[in-house]
This record gives C-alpha cells, sequence and structure tokens, in this order.
C-alpha cells in the first residue's frame, strides 16, 4: 500500500475550480475568467492523473498495489468502516486518465461553444462540478464514497441537461435523467447493504488505516466463496453474490442507459451540446461499466447476472442501433449511438471481458466525444440548427470538422486501425467464444449474441454513414424556403413536434441569429473548437493501437502487442472456480485454433464495417431525405409506452385514489374528525363552568370528601 | 372533666364544616376570606392537637408555616379584593362570573 496525497488534488481541483467559477465568476461575469479558471482546473487535475498513473512510484497503471490517500475516516461504527479515502489501482487510474483527459478537451470546446451565453460562469461551475463528481466515483475506496459520485453525476446531469432554464424540453429531460437514476439508485443502495452484510466490508482496497487492517470485499470473497452460484433464476432472490450483482446491474441500467432505464439518455440531448459530449464520453455513462468491472469479483461467481448483463447489452445495443437509423435530429442520432455502444460495454462484461469492456470505454470516449464536439461544431456553424435535414454539403464550409468527424465515423463503424475497430472486434469475438473464456463455464446462447452484435455493427456503420451524408455531403439544404421544408417534415407528426421543439429550444440561447438570413453560409469553428477536434480526432484513429489483440499483432510477428490488456488484467480477479481456471488458461494459451478463428471473425467484421458503409452510401448518397420507417422515426414508441403503462396510471392512482382517495378522504377526515369531535364534546362539557367561585369551592369539597371517604372505607392499604 | 384528642378533632371538624359551608354560600367576598382564614385555623388546632398527644412538636412547628401562609394569603387575597371592588364597585362574588361557559 502507498499513500500519496497528491491523489485528492485530482478530485479537489475541479470542486475549486466549481467554487471560485461560482463565487467569483458569477460577480465577475467575464469569459476569459470563467474559462481559464474551469479549463485550468481540469488541466491540473489531468496532469496529477497523469503523474500518479504513469510516474509516480512506477505508476499506478504499472504496479501491482493500488496508490491510496487516506483524507478522513467518514463513519467508523462498530464493524461499518467508511472512509473519505480515494484509491487509484489500474482500473481506477485508466478512468482518471481519460476523463480528465477528454473531459480536459470537452472545456476547451465549451470555451468556444457556449461564448456569449447568459449563464457563462454557472455552466462551467457545473461543469467542472461534474468532473469533480465522476472523479470521487472513479477513485473512491469504497462502495459507499463511490455512491457519493455516483449521486453527484446524477445531480450535475440534472442541472446541465437542464441548463436552458427556460426551455420546457431542458427541464422534463432534466427530470426524468434525475427520476430515471433515481430509480437505479436504488439498486445500488440495496446492492451496498446486501453486500455490507455478507462480507461486513464495503472497501475496494485492502488498507490499513491507523494500525487497523481493513479487508476489501472482493478478498472476502475470494476467501469465502469458493464455487460459483448456481445458474438459476432463484439464485436472483436467494440474497447472495448474484443478488448484489444483479442489483448494482440495475443501477448500471440507470446510469449507462440500458434496457428498461435507457429513456432519458437520447432526451439529454436538451443540453448544450458540450455537457451531451461530457455525459455521452468522459463521466456519467461509463460509470455503469465501471461499477460492473470494479465488481468483477462478484460477477464471476454469479453466471445469472453475467448472462442477464449480456442479455441486456446485446438488446440495448440493436434496440438503440435501430432507431438510430432513422434519427433526424443530429444529436439524437449520436445519442442513441451511445446507448447502442454502451449495450457493447455490458455485452463484453456480461461475457467476462472485463478488460475488453473498458477498452471500449475508452475507445468509444475518444471517438464519441469527438463525433459529439464535431456535432457542436456543426450547430454552431449553423446557427444552432440540429436538424440534418437542413444541413448538407457542410465539408464546403467546415471542411476541419468534416475531417475530424469523418475519422470518428470510421472509428465507431469499425473500419482497420480506427480504435474503434479493435475494441469493437475484440467484444465480436468474445461473445463469439463465450463458451470458452467464460469464468462460470458453458454460455448458454452466445452465439445468438454474436449474431445480434454483428447485425447491430452493420447498422453502426449505416447510420453513422446516414449521418455523414446528410451532414456533410449532397445538396445545401439550409436554404431552401420554408414550404419546401416545411413538405418534407409534415408527413410524421412526432416529427414536426421535434422540429419545432427544436426551434423553441434553441431560441433562448442565441435566437437572434436562428432566422437564418437569405444570404447565410455555414462557417467554421474557431480554433477553440477545431483544436479539441485535430486532438481527439487523433486519438480516435490511434488510440486503439494500445490494445491489438495477440491475433492480430501475431500476423506482423509482434507477440505482445496488447498493452492495455497487460495493464489491467490484474484488476480482474482470479477466481479458483474449475471453470474460471480453464477459462483462463484457454485464453493464455493462444492455440492456433483460437487465433484462426479471430483473424477469419475480425476479416468478417471488416467486411461487415464495409458493407455497412456501402449500404449507407447506396441508401442515402442520392437521397439523403430518404423516409425511414415510422415506428424506429418513433424510437418504438418506448416513450410513449412508458408514459401509457407506468407513468400515466401512476399519475392516475397518484391523483384520483392517493389524493383525492386517501388523503383528502381519510387523512383530511381523520384530522378533521378529531378537531370536531373535541370541539362536541368540549360544548356538552362546557356546561359545568357556571362561573361562580362558590361553585367550584363546592365541587372541591366533594371531590375531596369523595376521596378521604374513599380512603376510610377501603383503608390505606392501596397506596 | 379534662378535655381529651376526639374533642379537640370535633371542635377542629365543626370549625372546618362551619369554613366550608361558609365560603360555599357567602356572596360577600370579605365574608368568604374570613371562612378560609376558620379552615385553615380549624387544621392548626388539629395539628396541635395531634402534636400535644404524640409529644411530638412538628406539628406545633407546621402551624407556625401554616400561619405564615395564611399571612402571606391574606395580603393577596385582601388586594385581590381591593382590585375587584375597583372594577366592580362591588365585593359580591357573583358578578365575578368571567369564566361562565
Amino acid at each position: 500500500m502507498t499513500e500519496n496525497n497528491l491523489l485528492s488534488v485530482i478530485i479537489f481541483a475541479p470542486l475549486a475550480g466549481a467554487v471560485i467559477n461560482w463565487l467569483i465568476g458569477g460577480r465577475l461575469r467575464n469569459e476569459l475568467f470563467s474559462g481559464v479558471i474551469a479549463c485550468g482546473a481540469i488541466a491540473v487535475s489531468a496532469a496529477v492523473a497523469f503523474y500518479l498513473a504513469f510516474v509516480a512510484g512506477g505508476g499506478a497503471l504499472f504496479i501491482d498495489k493500488p496508490i491510496l490517500d487516506h483524507i478522513w475516516t467518514w463513519i467508523s461504527v462498530g464493524g461499518f468502516r467508511a472512509d473519505f479515502a480515494l484509491g487509484m489501482d489500474r482500473l481506477s487510474g485508466v478512468y482518471a486518465c481519460f476523463v480528465t483527459f477528454v473531459g480536459f478537451f470537452i472545456h476547451v470546446f465549451a470555451t468556444g461553444y457556449m461564448k456569449g451565453d447568459d449563464g457563462f460562469y454557472r455552466f462551467f461551475a457545473y461543469l467542472n462540478l461534474f468532473m469533480f463528481a465522476m472523479l470521487t466515483l472513479v477513485l473512491a475506496d469504497n462502495y459507499l464514497l463511490m455512491f457519493v459520485g455516483w449521486e453527484g453525476v446524477g445531480l450535475c446531469s440534472y442541472l446541465l441537461i437542464g441548463y436552458y432554464l427556460k426551455k420546457n424540453e431542458a427541464r422534463e429531460a432534466a427530470k426524468k435523467a434525475f427520476v430515471m437514476n433515481r430509480i437505479g439508485d436504488w439498486g445500488v443502495l440495496m446492492a451496498i447493504f446486501l453486500t455490507f452484510t455478507l462480507t461486513g466490508s464495503i472497501s475496494f482496497f485492502d488498507k490499513t488505516v491507523g494500525g487497523e487492517e481493513v479487508q476489501s470485499v472482493f478478498t472476502w470473497v475470494l476467501q469465502n466463496v469458493t464455487a460459483a452460484e448456481p445458474f438459476t433464476w432463484g439464485a436472483i432472490v436467494a440474497g447472495g453474490l448474484t443478488t448484489i450483482g444483479v442489483l448494482l446491474f440495475i443501477g448500471a441500467t440507470g446510469k449507462s442507459a440500458q434496457i428498461p432505464l435507457l429513456t432519458w439518455l437520447p432526451d439529454a440531448m436538451a443540453g448544450p451540446t458540450p455537457v451531451s459530449a461530457l455525459i455521452h464520453a468522459a463521466t456519467m455513462v461509463t460509470a455503469g461499466v465501471y461499477l460492473v468491472v470494479r465488481s468483477n469479483v462478484i460477477y464471476q461467481l454469479s453466471p445469472t447476472a453475467m448472462w442477464i448483463i449480456a442479455i441486456v447489452g446485446a438488446a440495448t445495443a440493436i434496440f438503440a442501433a435501430t432507431i438510430a437509423i432513422a434519427q433526424n435530429d443530429i444529436k439524437k442520432v449520436l445519442a442513441y449511438s451511445t446507448v447502442s455502444q454502451l449495450g457493447f460495454m455490458f455485452l463484453a462484461a456480461g461475457v467476462g471481458a472485463f478488460v475488453v469492456a473498458i477498452f471500449h470505454v475508452m475507445t468509444h470516449a475518444f471517438f464519441k466525444a469527438l463525433l459529439f464536439l464535431g456535432s457542436g461544431s456543426v450547430i454552431h456553424g449553423m446557427h444552432h440548427e440540429q436538424d440534418m435535414r437542413k444541413m448538407g454539403n457542410l465539408k464546403k464550409y467546415m471542411p476541419i470538422t468534416c475531417v475530424t468527424m469523418a475519422t470518428g465515423w470510421l472509428a465507431i463503424a469499425g473500419i482497420p486501425i480506427f480504435s474503434g475497430f479493435f475494441s469493437k472486434d475484440e467484444i465480436l469475438y468474445k461473445t463469439f467464444a463465450a463458451d470458452k473464456y467464460f469464468q462460470n463455464g458453458a454460455f448458454p446462447g452466445n452465439e445468438f449474441l454474436w449474431i445480434v452484435a454483428v447485425i447491430t455493427a452493420v447498422l453502426t456503420a449505416i447510420y453513422m454513414t446516414r449521418m455523414m451524408i446528410m451532414t456533410f455531403w449532397g445538396d445545401e439544404r439550409w436554404s431552401e424556403p420554408p414550404a419546401v421544408a416545411g413538405g418534407l417534415t409534415h408527413d410524421s407528426a412526432t416529427h414536426d413536434e421535434h422540429a419545432d421543439g427544436h426551434h423553441d429550444a434553441h431560441g433562448d440561447d442565441n435566437d437572434e441569429h436562428h432566422a437564418l438570413p437569405p444570404n447565410f453560409k455555414p462557417h467554421e469553428s474557431p480554433w477553440v473548437m477545431t483544436v479539441p477536434l485535430i486532438v481527439l480526432a487523433f486519438l480516435s484513429t490511434v488510440g486503439g493501437l494500445v490494445g491489438i489483440p495477440y491475433a492480430m499483432s501475431s500476423l506482423v510477428g509482434i507477440k505482445d502487442a496488447n498493452a492495455f490488456e497487460h495493464v489491467l488484467e490484474p484488476v480482474v480477479a482470479d477466481v479458483e472456480t474449475p471453470a474460471a481456471v480453464k477459462a483462463r488458461e484457454n485464453a493464455k494459451a493462444h492455440s492456433p485454433e483460437a487465433v484462426s478463428t479471430e483473424r477469419w471473425l475480425a476479416l468478417l467484421s471488416t467486411v461487415m464495417a464495409v458493407f455497412g458503409i456501402a449500404v449507407g452510401f447506396l441508401l442515402f448518397r442520392n437521397n439523403p431525405l430518404r423516409k425511414m420507417p415510422k415506428i424506429l422515426e418513433q424510437k418504438w414508441r418506448l416513450d410513449e409506452f412508458y408514459n401509457g403503462y407506468i407513468v400515466d396510471p401512476l399519475t392516475n392512482l397518484s391523483r384520483k385514489r392517493l389524493w383525492q382517495g386517501f388523503d383528502l378522504g381519510f387523512i383530511d377526515g381523520a384530522v378533521n374528525g378529531i378537531g370536531s369531535f373535541v370541539m362536541a364534546l368540549g360544548n356538552i362539557v362546557r356546561g359545568v363552568q357556571v362561573g361562580y367561585v362558590r361553585t367550584y369551592a363546592a365541587f372541591i369539597l366533594l371531590g375531596a370528601l369523595a376521596v378521604i371517604g374513599y380512603f376510610i372505607y377501603f383503608g390505606f392499604k392501596l397506596l | 372533666m379534662e378535655p381529651n384528642l376526639a374533642s379537640y378533632l370535633a371542635l377542629s371538624g365543626i370549625l372546618f364544616t362551619i369554613g366550608a359551608v361558609g365560603v360555599i354560600y357567602k356572596r360577600n367576598a370579605l365574608g368568604m376570606f374570613m371562612c378560609i382564614e376558620l379552615m385553615l385555623n380549624s387544621v392548626n388546632l388539629t395539628f396541635i392537637a395531634f402534636a400535644r398527644y404524640y409529644g411530638d412538636t412538628t406539628g406545633q412547628l407546621f402551624v407556625f408555616m401554616v400561619m405564615a401562609v395564611a399571612a402571606c394569603e391574606a395580603a393577596v387575597g385582601l388586594g385581590i379584593i381591593i382590585a375587584f371592588f375597583r372594577n366592580k364597585v362591588t365585593i359580591d362574588v357573583d358578578e365575578a362570573s368571567l369564566l361562565k361557559n
């Protein structure tokens, strides 16, 4: 165990930034000041994170013991111990690095994007607070402190999604995000309670605090649980590790927008674009994956929970991809794409490929931040127009945005060399081979999941191609007279609402530009916006090279190129069940069949990616406004389903039964009833009050005589 | 005939009854006040009688305390009567029926 107090700088620098911006920035109202403070805070945080991860004491990513920082003892009651302490091991090291790094560029970008906004200081205060919460979540050394960060990102997402306070859509979206996250948080809390009752600890790391040994949850599990729990539905409610795993996953579905709690994330697009980028790439949604991977010991011993994660992940992936293909709002396409990619990450975690899940989290952070910032740049250049039907041919006007976004497009589509290819391909392969590498032995239905994942990958390539074509190629559609554009939009009612919503939506932040002048020309964004794009484009291109799988690097004769896996391997604990040991041996062996399978699958997925892009070009090159199936455009009517079957019945129950029935009838009735009963009683009894002193005196005398008579008659024994 | 304990107690009981009935039937505040004093003194008499009977001075000490309290009560009670008289220009206690109903 190494102590290093620098660790707390990582989380407190953004907090200080937020406080300074809130207290001083609000007075000064100086965009330069607010921007420098906010970006500077994250820069400090990032510098320290990288220093600790790579340099200090050998670097947290390369040593076996985590770097710990005990800030203070938070709760210590009986056997229960929760410290306000941070820990950076290999997993949280990777997270801290990419969160601060990507976060920094998003901050820089935001200084350009938010220029001229009234709440500039407020925006950056929230943004810094968001980073503080996320870093607390990632670096916390126990479940409870992690939950503080977990709630913190929920709060900050609420504040930032609802940043345009005057926009009804934004407020509604913020509320929705908050409520959906709360539902998931129930699961996390229950899981923490259960973890403590089961293991007597909530700590992530073994450590010594003030001479007292603290054993981590995971050590306890490794020492006391020797066999995986049974693979049955009953295990879910048995109150063991499987129950913990499922409860944690409920929390993860809320935070990471998986089925069934996914609808908040696309709605969250009502916030400013840099916020979307931050939520989707660096903070918030990847927290669910972190939680699952952090608890991998628990999951390795509960096959039912793993299986559920894999199924939900795959289902979410394909579900969101089908929706993304039919959206017309550039940010909605990306939002559903994130949901779909998160599904991939959970699929990977579900089949036991925890390292690959984190790998995809990282590459996704690069290319999704890039795509979101790119879309932000497009929206900025189009003066807050988000409807892709009103774009087209922007490559002529925004060459840098176009080129950088194209790398993001190729990365997410899974073209070799680009980062997304390696991580996505690993996920597909691990799913395909889950039978061999699954820690719990057999994995029923893995081929089916693989097929779903491949179809999703093709859909991904198609919808991203559609987005690129609608935005950057084709005719310039922004100058078309409203009648024509109206004619195109009027074929679907929901769509109209959408388009209108966005008109209103952006009325608040920059409306003076919105009515596009007849000679309107989109413009390239300033350098504060393009530089982050370029950096992220570079990383989206080469970022995947840190994790080239053995099967591919051995093609060119390099034995050991998968640095990422080697860094993260120790995070996945060695569970000593027979199936797990066998799976580990299989993975280490690099048997020729396995390697050739992986190569063929990689070739297949490359072909599929190219095929998807080709299909996208064929479908949309000449007809970018091709009508998509209505059900997809309406997102499978999932929101309507939730509203109709959950929200409305609940509202009705509350209004009709609980409020008008129970509250007004029973509770108010009881309270008023007691009141009138006392009044009536008083009316009867007040007759006694005649007001004459002598009457009272007589009563006192009678009373005294009665008491004395009682004692004389019964004697004094009763006293 | 030497008076014994019973006769003192009987006298005391008679005095107390006169006082209690007086408080209940009198309308004149001063009369009520005197009846209250009468009750107090009947109790004093009981104390003294028992003190003699048991050869214990505690009862006699209590009588002093009762007398001290009675003096205080007289001061307060007369004050109240004067204040009442100033308000109502009468000392008929039936006029003081604000508590009625």
